[in-house]
């Protein structure tokens, strides 16, 4: 990957929640959400980061969100690492990243009028205040599809596709470089889904905007994004152009999780790979490779050694053991 | 906001004793309010020929020992009674938003510190709390609506605290925060609006045991001093006369009775239409 102009560079992050089992016993347990990840992501990119419920996805966006203080590591924005910063300058790189969160129902603070929810980033960064608030509220609205009529509702009277527009327009208002969608459609029906999306990325051509989107919805991603990160239990398993991983995915999860989207043809016969077993959890990560409880193709190495994340190709970058198997298949 | 009030009136006025709550509150607030043009006589007026009278129609509901006319005494102790009820809860909100706010929010060893000294003060009986701090402030009125208000705002702050535990972790929090909200703006516009209702129905409650404690405070003589009129000292002063002259003991006690049931009814009913998981019923 080439060093010009990287947004976001995310170096070896880790994020551990300590769970305590009762009051009055010292055994601490330790759930390894996000574990060692490293990741570049140019300026103008839609990133993509897809797993299982539990993979740790949502954790990493509010960790480089910096939501949540990471355990350890370091995030980057344009080169300024985000957890050195005072708070002062940490809300102005704030300004240049936003978040669309899941649940267009939780994400909108039921007690403000949609004025006062979109407007509320230019009133925090000093941009605008009174009429001109309300003028850019409005021109907002109108370009994530809402009416300028709106403005003085609140949010219980709007459906949940209109709340993610809300939601959406809250978060460009102040032109952010950066957006983080956490599954910014799987709350939605599938018929608004399609409406969502295509707003999205008519909003990147006009804005200029780079996306991470996170989702489980393989569909959804491969609409949207040019590079995908594939995560299991924490870890980065595979990262490649969103052609590459669909046409060619090297790891055997990623393999799994493809072969699982549905394919719209009832004589459509697909060669499946399931998995069996249950995600493990992630307050005892399996030693080695964490994937080889599940894996099909697993050796006696997967099980000692965890694999490191390794340049197949270029750009396609895998962490799995069966390349270096002898007398590989 | 308009369509969430609807919303609440359409819940709150299935409630009858809820609404025979507000009317009664709605009713004392005015009497209290035009008091002087009302009272027939001077509450403080003596007038010793005409002592103990019974109701009559020149004194409505008698007169006292020194021949003071009942009526008039109770039309000004209302006010003596609301706003010490009113004073004082807002003291104990106040205090108890604070405390709640500070402790949910930052949580941490904070949060520790200030739910264990809530803890210690709802160990102590709060009326002999009362009793103890009023007897070495003194007794008057404003030392009795602050003693009242220092004593009982535990409730409002593990409220507050409660909400604000599970509105961290609403979407909308992070929201706030990933727009570079500060922890100012983050706690007033975005928990305490949402954390409100609870604290109004605490507030209700406690004017009706504000109310109450003024008048057991009067009663037993270190609570609003005579000759200032209070339901509590009325009833005091009427004490001795109880066998003689029962309409002294009666409706002051009465309308402390009815004050209180009023805001109780109140309260309760704003609890149950505020909260959706009691609707149904």
């Amino acid at each position: 990957m080439s060093q010009d102009n990287v947004l976001l560079k995310v170096e070896s992050l880790k994020k551990y929640f300590q769970i305590s089992t009762s009051f009055f016993s010292d055994k601490k347990l330790i759930l390894h959400a996000v574990d060692d990840v490293s990741f570049e992501m140019k300026d103008g990119e839609i990133l993509g980061i897809v797993g299982e419920s539990g993979c740790g996805k949502s954790t990493l966006a509010r960790v480089i969100l910096a939501l949540y203080p990471p355990t350890s590591g370091k995030v980057f924005f344009n080169g300024i690492n985000i957890f050195e910063l005072p708070n002062k300058r940490l809300r102005e790189i704030r300004r240049q990243m936003q978040v669309i969160f899941q649940d267009p129902y939780a994400s909108l603070n039921p007690r403000m009028s949609v004025e006062n929810i979109v407007g509320e980033p230019l009133i925090i960064h000093g941009l605008a205040k009174g009429k001109k608030k309300k003028e850019k509220v409005a021109e907002i609205l109108e370009k994530v599809g809402l009416s300028a009529d709106v403005m003085p509702r609140y949010p219980h009277e709007f459906s949940g596709g209109q709340r993610q527009r809300i939601g959406i327009a809250r978060a460009i208002i102040i032109n952010p470089k950066l957006i983080i969608a956490d599954e910014p459609v799987s709350a939605l029906d599938v018929s608004i889904q399609a409406q969502v999306i295509n707003l999205l990325i008519n909003l990147k051509k006009e804005m200029g905007l780079s996306y991470i989107i996170i989702s489980h919805d393989l569909a959804v991603i491969e609409h949207l994004c040019n590079r995908i990160i594939v995560m299991y239990l924490g870890k980065i398993v595979e990262i490649a152009s969103d052609e590459t991983l669909y046409s060619s995915p090297y790891h055997p999860y990623t393999k799994a999780l493809l072969s699982s989207i549905p394919v719209p043809d009832p004589d459509y016969r697909p060669h499946k790979i399931s998995l069996h077993g249950e995600i493990p959890s992630p307050v005892n990560p399996p030693k080695g490779c964490r994937f080889h409880t599940r894996c099909p193709y697993k050796f006696d190495l997967c099980e000692k050694v965890e694999p490191k994340l390794i340049e197949k190709e270029k750009d396609h970058w895998v962490s799995c053991h069966l390349d270096s198997l002898p007398a590989s298949k | 906001m308009n369509a969430r009030v609807k919303d609440f009136w359409r819940y709150f006025k299935r409630r009858k004793l809820a609404i025979i709550g507000l009317v009664l509150v709605i009713l004392f607030f005015f009497i209290a309010i035009i008091a002087p043009k009302i009272a027939p006589y001077d509450p403080g007026q003596i007038n010793v020929e005409e002592k103990l009278i019974a109701p009559c129609s020149r004194h409505l509901l008698g007169t006292d020992n020194l021949g003071r006319d009942l009526f008039s005494r109770m039309l000004y102790g209302s006010r003596i009674s609301l706003s010490v009820g009113f004073i004082a809860v807002g003291i104990s909100i106040i205090i108890g938003i604070l405390v709640g706010s500070i402790s949910g929010y930052f949580g941490g060893w904070i949060d520790i510190i200030l739910m264990r000294f809530v803890d210690i003060m709802m160990c102590f009986p709060s009326f002999f709390l009362v009793l103890t701090v009023i007897a070495l402030l003194g007794p008057n009125i404003v030392n009795v609506m602050i003693v009242i208000g220092v004593t009982s705002w535990m409730g409002t702050a593990r409220f507050v605290r409660a909400e604000f535990l599970s509105l961290k972790e609403r979407d909308f929090l992070y929201a706030a925060r990933a727009m570079g909200a500060s922890d100012t703006r983050i706690i007033f516009r975005h928990l305490l609006p949402n954390a409100m209702a609870p604290v109004l129905v605490t507030a209700t409650l406690g004017v009706a045991t504000a109310i109450l404690t003024e008048a057991g405070l009067s009663f037993l003589g270190i609570g609003v001093q005579p000759p200032t009129p209070s339901w509590g000292n009325i009833l005091t002063e009427g004490r001795i006369y109880i066998f003689d002259a029962w309409w002294l003991t009666l409706f002051p006690g009465f309308a402390i009775l009815i004050t209180v049931l009023a805001f109780n009814l109140l309260g309760e009913g704003l609890r149950d239409a505020l909260d959706p998981r009691l609707r149904g019923r």
